[in-house]
């Protein structure tokens, strides 16, 4: 097993270290309730049998020890099998395959839009236990900024698209790692490249197609199946339709440095240190 | 591949393509009434015992017979001049069977012939313990040729040699191991390990062909006939014309997606992009230590000048 030294959570899936387990935790509405139930108490009232239960599982709550999520374990189980065993697996599908391979037309795209250069950085940082190697590192000015670039599948998923918490604690991490200012979370709207869109087609192909069809029967499917691949093409190609402007495919969100906010993520990271180091791959406890 | 012969929608047989008159008179201005006639009869039956070709695209079929024809070879494949080899290849969505011309050595050797400019062209097998040595200052090449002919051809082939002489004098020879020959068919033929094709049925055939034609390609003068002989062997011929033409074996025509090659492409295009979209000086000098070659040096060098030209 390794040291804790030699631990690091990755930036990308750290925010799993910051979720909640279930039963340990009080809502701002059930904070809000147990504030109530104390006040009527402490005012000589009392509780009704439903408020004395809800009572006794809100104090039970909030005297609970700290205990990471399920999620959270989750996260340091997939770190335990990468550092220990050599273990990772990519999620690969198409949506996945477009970011990985469009990730040169996205900053291409920023940088046409911004005018300013972006290079994509190759360096991997770390720092204390945490990890994380960032898409861009930028100046603008005394301004240090760091961008995550995501390109989304089509204009639906863009339109769509906004940054969750984990994102928040990616970005939080980037900035500490890289000694940044900002953190800019920027999705792109960048065209499916041929292979992937030639599978989109095949795919709607193979829904039709059998192989007991005639050449004559496949050539006039193919002919009256023409408008559906052009809708294909126009839901993933926008660099040469008029419809789209290049300015309205950059969505950018923009987060300012939170030393504070880090802080409760750093602070989780000696339980996550040590359940760590309680993992065993044929632990049938875990 | 985008000029490849455009699949049928409505499939018409090669008989029916070959008794449309646009054809008939292609042919007969080819060869000659008689010719064009009993060419396109010898061409159908041709087709009518081969299950691949009649499961081509008969496009295709017409267009690699047509190459034959202009070449004035024996369609006969048993002549050994010309063949017709059927390739399977991908449109868009469907697979399609394709025809493709094969020249073979005996009709590059007829060609050869007929230009009147070779006193000698020649090509054969060499077997075990021919090969001597090759004098790599003037390229001659050594054999020492096993003269009875029924132990010889007990003997393992080791190589390919082809060899002519021009009337004129010159005289040009060039030997191909049976490994090396290996690898030029698996480098240019897709169907190199097909059981039922060139390589795998015939690779004495094939070595000679290729042997010879890599020198005549090389070192000899050409006749019209000879070069197209050698553009058409191993394409698909997109028109009766045999105009244009799609390389399908041909390794450097293979589109292949190299995610490290197209990020590095990208990136150049962004710098070049950056440095002409660029107005200030600050600006473009985002780009200076990510410059990555001689060329986009000198595109900022200029830009360079001419933005400091244009603040002065």
């Amino acid at each position: 097993m390794k040291p804790n030294n030699e631990i690091f959570f990755r930036a990308s899936g750290n925010g799993a270290l910051m979720t909640d387990g279930r039963g340990t935790v009080l809502t701002d509405n059930m904070k809000k309730d147990l504030e109530d139930f104390k006040t009527k108490l402490r005012n000589g009232g009392k509780l009704t049998d439903p408020q004395k239960l809800k009572f006794d599982d809100y104090i039970k709550r909030e005297n609970a020890p700290f205990e990471l999520s399920d999620t959270a374990k989750s996260f340091v189980k997939e770190n335990w099998l990468w550092l220990e065993k050599g273990f990772y697996k990519a999620l690969k599908t198409d949506f996945t395959d477009k970011g990985i391979f469009n990730e040169e037309e996205g900053l291409s795209l920023m940088s046409r839009v911004h005018g300013n250069f972006y290079k994509k950085n190759t360096t991997r940082k770390y720092k204390g236990n945490l990890t994380g190697e960032c898409d861009v590192e930028f100046k603008q000015g005394t301004t240090k900024i760091i961008l995550d670039v995501k390109n989304c599948w089509d204009a639906k998923t863009f339109i769509n698209a906004k940054p969750d918490k984990i994102y928040d604690w990616q970005g939080e991490t980037y900035m500490d790692l890289y000694e940044a200012d900002e953190f800019w979370l920027c999705y792109t709207l960048t065209d499916c490249p041929d292979h992937l869109l030639n599978k989109q087609k095949e795919k709607l192909w193979r829904q039709y197609y059998d192989e007991s069809m005639s050449p004559e029967e496949a050539s006039a499917m193919e002919e009256r199946m023409t408008p559906m691949f052009e809708q294909i093409e126009r839901n993933l190609v926008y660099s040469n339709s008029k419809l789209y402007t290049e300015e309205e495919r950059i969505k950018i969100f923009k987060y300012q440095r939170d030393g504070e906010k880090f802080k409760l993520l750093l602070d989780r990271i000696p339980s996550a240190l040590e359940y760590y180091q309680t993992i065993k791959l044929n632990d049938i406890t875990l | 591949m985008a000029t490849l012969t455009k699949a049928t929608a409505k499939k018409v047989t090669f008989r029916e393509l070959c008794e449309q008159p646009e054809t008939k008179a292609k042919f007969n201005e080819m060869l000659g009434e008689k010719n064009g006639v009993s060419f396109l009869d010898s061409a159908i039956r041709m087709v009518q015992n081969r299950q691949d070709l009649v499961d081509c695209e008969p496009e295709s079929v017409l267009n690699a017979v047509s190459a034959i024809a202009s070449l004035d070879l024996m369609i006969d494949p048993s002549f050994g001049q010309a063949f017709i080899d059927t390739y399977k290849f991908k449109i868009g969505l469907r697979w399609f069977n394709f025809a493709q011309f094969q020249i073979g050595y005996k009709g590059l050797i007829e060609l050869g012939h007929r230009t009147n400019s070779f006193l000698i062209i020649h090509t054969d097998d060499v077997r075990d313990g021919e090969y001597k040595s090759i004098n790599r200052m003037t390229g001659e090449i050594e054999f020492e040729w096993n003269n009875d002919q029924d132990a010889r051809k007990k003997l393992p082939v080791i190589g390919f040699i082809a060899y002519f002489q021009l009337t004129a004098g010159f005289r040009k020879s060039m030997y191909m191991t049976v490994k090396e020959m290996q690898d030029h068919g698996k480098k240019w033929s897709k169907n190199f390990r097909d059981k039922d094709k060139g390589w795998q049925k015939d690779f004495d055939g094939m070595g000679r062909k290729t042997v010879l034609k890599l020198l005549l390609d090389k070192y000899a003068p050409k006749s019209r006939e000879m070069k197209r002989a050698i553009a058409f062997d191993q394409a698909i011929i997109n028109d009766i014309h045999g105009q244009s033409l799609n390389y399908i074996d041909n390794p450097n025509t293979k589109v292949k997606v190299n995610l490290e090659d197209q990020n590095k492409a990208v990136e150049r295009q962004r710098i070049i992009d950056h440095i002409e979209n660029s107005k200030t000086i600050p600006r473009l000098e985002q780009v200076f230590e990510h410059i990555p070659d001689e060329e986009i040096r000198e595109l900022y060098d200029q830009k360079i000048i001419k933005l400091t030209t244009k603040k002065k």
